[in-house]
């Protein structure tokens, strides 16, 4: 029973932080490729924090009801590194 | 639970649901409660501010400034004798139906800000009310907790806005029977079925209302919230952020000639006027802003009001204070004018007194959804749990953080009232002991539901009964709200809400105590 409520609260505490590292690295992303596509400045920047909310929903939906610890951290763990690489491509020198 | 069965989806999701909502619960009701109460901030703000209960300014009520409205001319020279020199700032922000009183405001070299409030008939300046009001307390308690270490109240308030939408879309996903609840509510049956249907009801009705006041107070921070996004397009660093700022949001610095001097401030009026005549469509300014005053780059900003309109529009002119020149203009790009209508969207500060109304009710739907929710968790789960000290608390927090909470916030106002002018204890002036006696009651509130366990309810409730009926008795006694006819219709408002919550309050024990429930 305790370790199954620790299992869950490491599970929710991943859930919730890694969700967050994710979309806050796949806004960064956004915000620079519209930017390099010609939106201005601070358009794109508002434009890709505005829809890391709902992309944080989607996000916290998923990984609060995944079941398996190793699958969720695999998953978000795999994403971060997309956009944080997509992220590092289209930021400016 | 590396054997966890594949359940589907939408089980897993009902315990999230769950979960989420026993951890961030108690917070999302502080929240909401605090969001609802500032609907209707201005108006308890004259409440808690007799000496502002002033007239409503004349005329059309769609404008922020009507006509006969004080001429700035007129109020130059009084800010210019207030104002201590080598200010960065001062401002002027015309009375409006909700705020009856002008407010002259400035900041200090060393980054100090003021306000006074001045009669928008006389100029004379009005004695410090001695409080924060609600736009002082509740307003900054909604977004930030009184927490300003870090921003870290603001982190917890985006936390628990983001446990909302996803307390909502899960509440919604798991429910089968989205058209039925519409018209299920079953008070007479036993207190965990008719809390479950209240909680259904409210959920279901509210939701569009609950699911965009959430998304929107969440927008309007996204500079808090995603602090780095804009760092791949501007670099990092203060400067970089300064700038994300300037662009979105407007920041316009005069740059003056090596060899100019300081010259008298121009008219004012007629700058307002210019500005007038540029917006056109009756559009008003709401505020002046007299940046760097006495030097020889003074400017002056102006801004539009946004009272006719949902959006907080960005609309500013800047004119040179010696000359009256036009300077520079702006305006909010597509993207920021997105952001500007969400956060019009939930501040409010356009008049209607109709749709503010439906933002109250409905802001206490979400509270009643949210107590609801606990109160269901509470009753279902306490046959199955051992008594012990860890449910006692947290009984006694779910108890606190409501109906605690609401005897709290109507003591703030007791205090209000009771405190005299100019009342000084421990170094505390009389806005930080009224803030004081907020706290102090809270944690009474939780002290006595720890020590009560499940009549705490019951008591709380007979506490908030009295507590609303004396903070209206209050009014009535030590101010001139039932003696003058001009009086503001938002006292008497903040009146009637008050007496409404003392006869739900007595409702709410009545039944507790008939139940045997809560004896």
């Amino acid at each position: 029973m305790q370790h199954l409520a620790l299992a869950a609260g490491l599970r929710a505490l991943v859930a919730v932080g890694g969700g967050y590292a994710l979309v806050a690295l796949a806004v960064n992303a956004l915000a620079a490729l519209l930017a390099r596509a010609g939106q201005a400045p601070s358009e794109a920047v508002v434009t890709a924090a505005m829809l890391g909310f709902p992309a944080y929903l989607g996000v916290l939906l998923w990984a609060l009801a995944c079941p398996r610890l190793a699958r969720l951290a695999a998953w978000l763990g795999l994403g971060c590194l997309v956009f944080g690489l997509l992220a590092w491509l289209g930021a400016k020198a | 639970m590396n054997a966890a069965p594949a359940k589907p989806w939408r089980q897993r999701l009902g315990a999230v649901h769950t979960w989420v909502g026993i951890v961030l619960g108690a917070l999302l009701f502080v929240i909401f409660w605090m969001g609802t109460l500032s609907v209707f901030d201005r108006e308890i703000d004259r409440w808690m501010m007799p000496a502002t209960r002033l007239a409503s300014p004349a005329g059309p009520t769609r404008l922020a400034a009507p006509a006969g409205a004080p001429h700035l001319d007129a109020i130059a020279p009084l800010a210019q004798a207030l104002v201590p020199a080598g200010a960065r700032q001062w401002r002027i922000d015309w009375a409006t139906p909700r705020t009856p009183v002008l407010r002259l405001s400035w900041q200090t070299q060393d980054g100090q800000r003021e306000l006074r409030y001045l009669d928008p008939a006389t100029l004379a300046i009005i004695a410090d009310p001695g409080t924060l009001g609600a736009s002082g307390f509740f307003f900054p308690f909604h977004y930030g907790l009184m927490i300003s270490w870090n921003d870290l109240g603001k982190w917890l308030v985006g936390l628990a806005g983001m446990a909302m939408l996803v307390l909502l879309v899960s509440g919604v996903v798991i429910h089968r029977k989205l058209f039925a609840d519409f018209f299920t509510f079953r008070p007479r049956k036993r207190l965990p079925r008719s809390s479950l249907d209240l909680h259904n009801v409210t959920g279901v009705l509210g939701l569009p209302f609950h699911f965009l006041i959430t998304l929107s107070g969440l927008v309007i921070f996204w500079a808090i919230y995603f602090p780095q996004a804009h760092e791949g397009v501007y670099g990092s660093g203060a400067q970089a952020k300064a700038a994300v700022q300037a662009d979105g949001y407007g920041r316009y610095r005069a740059k003056a000639a090596p060899d100019a001097a300081p010259r008298p401030l121009a008219s004012l009026d007629a700058m307002a006027d210019q500005a007038r005549a540029h917006w056109g469509d009756g559009a008003e300014p709401y505020f002046v802003r007299i940046w760097k005053p006495g030097q020889a780059d003074s400017y002056v900003e102006l801004r539009r009001s946004y009272a006719s309109e949902v959006s907080m529009n960005l609309d500013q002119l800047y004119f040179d204070a010696g000359t009256g020149r036009f300077l520079h203009q702006f305006n909010a790009a597509p993207a920021m004018a997105v952001q500007r209508f969400f956060s019009g969207l939930h501040f409010i500060q356009f008049e209607h007194p109709l749709l503010r109304w439906l933002y109250f009710g409905l802001g206490l739907s979400g509270c009643v959804l949210i107590a609801t929710g606990l109160v269901f968790w509470l009753a279902a789960r306490r046959k199955a749990t051992a008594p012990g000290w860890r449910w006692r608390l947290v009984e006694a927090l779910c108890t606190a953080s409501t109906a605690g909470l609401i005897a709290a916030t109507l003591g703030f106002l007791c205090a209000n009232r009771l405190l005299p002018q100019g009342a000084q204890w421990g170094g505390s002036d009389r806005a930080a002991l009224e803030v004081l006696a907020f706290f102090g009651l809270w944690a009474l509130a939780l002290a006595h539901a720890l020590r009560r366990g499940l009549p705490a309810w019951r008591e709380q409730a007979w506490a908030i009964a009295a507590l609303a009926m004396a903070a209206a008795l209050l009014n009535a006694a030590t101010t001139d709200a039932y003696t003058r006819l001009a009086t503001p219709w938002a006292v008497w408002g903040v009146d009637a809400v008050l007496l409404a919550i003392a006869a739900t309050a007595v409702h709410a024990a009545r039944r507790l105590q008939a139940r045997g429930l809560a004896a």
